[in-house]
């Protein structure tokens, strides 16, 4: 079902509010799949 | 060696040249069937449509897949990564010939092929996307084919103008790169004009973004898939270096496809978000989306992952597969699958066989060319003569 929003304040702190959760999550989350991307490597510069 | 690499066996009756010849001859009859006869005789656009798949797949994904030439060369020139420097002859000559045939297969939709130089020299619309995307691809193509003259020039003994060529290379790159960020994502900003047209799943004013992202990942899978094509049927022509390098090449390119892939699909989300979209993802065209996001982004940057821990190539070809296919249907989904998707299905558009056909011809024609090239010149291999300095 989708939300009703009276206000664009109420539509933008919403959807603000979801996309920080997210940005947090992304923030997070990318450095552990680098990780998971490089943890097999030899300890040496890649370039 | 170098004669060997040089031989240029006759024209044979195999099955490969019967088809495309086949095909090429077909594309001669339709071209003369579109300009002679218009848009309505070979194709089945409307008012509803007004582009179909020659802009669709021969234009948006011919551009998205030749990303991969500045992909490599920046990789190569820009950041130093000297280790892929065998990748960038194939991948600026994929780049070449791809914008050569977005050029032509837009005077399939566009027409009167004699006025293509007014935009550009004539009738300046500035403060149109289009233009700035003619523009970008008129400058782009140019670059490109300066980039890819050395080979040539290799080819027909022109040391002394190879030479100077050569010295461009870093400010081409640089050009190449400014260029292709702009109209690569200009190419997702003429979407924006139809928000009321593109389904909301695919409508996003991070569109510009999306196409800009995603022709990174395209590029550098365009040039596994090129790369596994050239060494299955092209062996005989390669060099050392080039079968030496190409496993670093691949797990390379698997990894950063990997990690930029990761990327998108968190814009992609946040592009959800932004907009409040969630609710259609329990629709049709919710599962359709799904399909393109885990099964084309998800799916294979997951087996770029694991290509590129374990060192394995296998995971990282099947990736840029599915990569370039996704590719293809993300771009289809926003320029023709997801657009006016409110109309009843009687008015929807799907393309002509004759259209089918166009864009067959056109990229039998770049696999016909590419080949030419590839028998011919050092591309896969580099020319004895020019070996010992750092060759471009």
């Amino acid at each position: 079902m989708e939300e009703m929003f009276y206000t664009l304040q109420d539509f933008m702190t919403h959807t603000k509010g979801v996309v920080y959760i997210i940005m947090g999550a992304i923030l997070v989350l990318m450095p552990l799949f680098w990780r998971f991307l490089t943890d097999k490597d030899d300890q040496k510069p890649t370039f | 060696m170098l004669q060997d690499k040089l031989l240029i066996e006759k024209p044979e009756m195999t099955p490969f040249n019967i088809v495309a010849g086949i095909i090429l001859l077909a594309g001669g009859i339709l071209t003369i069937m579109r300009f002679a006869g218009g848009l309505g005789a070979v194709t089945n656009l409307d008012n509803n449509y007004p582009w179909g798949i020659w802009i669709g797949f021969d234009l948006l994904c011919g551009v998205a897949l030749a990303a991969g030439g500045y992909v490599t060369s920046a990789a190569c020139y820009i950041f130093g990564l000297k280790r892929f420097h065998s990748a960038v002859r194939p991948a600026i000559l994929t780049a070449f010939l791809g914008y050569a045939l977005v050029v032509l297969a837009l005077h399939y939709d566009v027409g009167r092929p004699w006025r293509l130089p007014y935009p550009i020299f004539f009738s300046q619309g500035t403060t149109s996307l289009l233009f700035e995307v003619g523009l970008c691809v008129f400058l782009y193509l140019t670059v490109l084919f300066v980039e890819y003259s050395p080979a040539a020039l290799e080819w027909l003994g022109l040391k002394t103008i190879r030479n100077l060529v050569v010295r461009l290379t870093l400010v081409l790159t640089i050009f190449g790169v400014i260029l292709s960020t702009l109209h690569q994502s200009s190419l997702g900003a003429l979407f924006m004009i139809a928000p009321s047209k593109l389904h909301p799943l695919w409508y996003s004013s991070y569109l510009p973004v999306y196409f800009f992202v995603s022709s990174i990942f395209a590029g550098m899978s365009m040039v596994i898939v090129e790369g596994g094509l050239a060494h299955k049927y092209l062996k005989e022509k390669m060099d050392q270096t080039h079968l030496d390098e190409n496993q670093g090449v691949v797990l390379g390119f698997a990894r950063a496809a990997s990690l930029v892939m990761m990327g998108y699909f968190g814009i992609k989300v946040i592009g959800l978000a932004v907009d409040n979209n969630w609710h259609y993802l329990g629709t049709g065209w919710g599962a359709w989306f799904i399909l393109e996001i885990a099964g084309f982004i998800l799916l294979p940057a997951f087996l770029y992952a694991i290509a590129a821990r374990e060192k394995n190539m296998k995971p990282a070809r099947a990736a840029a597969w599915i990569t370039v296919l996704g590719v293809v249907l993300n771009r289809l989904n926003i320029s023709v699958v997801a657009f006016n998707w409110y109309l009843p299905a009687s008015q929807r558009y799907v393309p002509s066989i004759m259209e089918i056909g166009t864009s067959v011809f056109i990229v039998t024609l770049g696999v016909v060319i590419y080949r030419f090239i590839t028998t011919r010149m050092p591309i896969l291999f580099e020319h004895p003569e020019y070996k010992t300095e750092d060759n471009h």
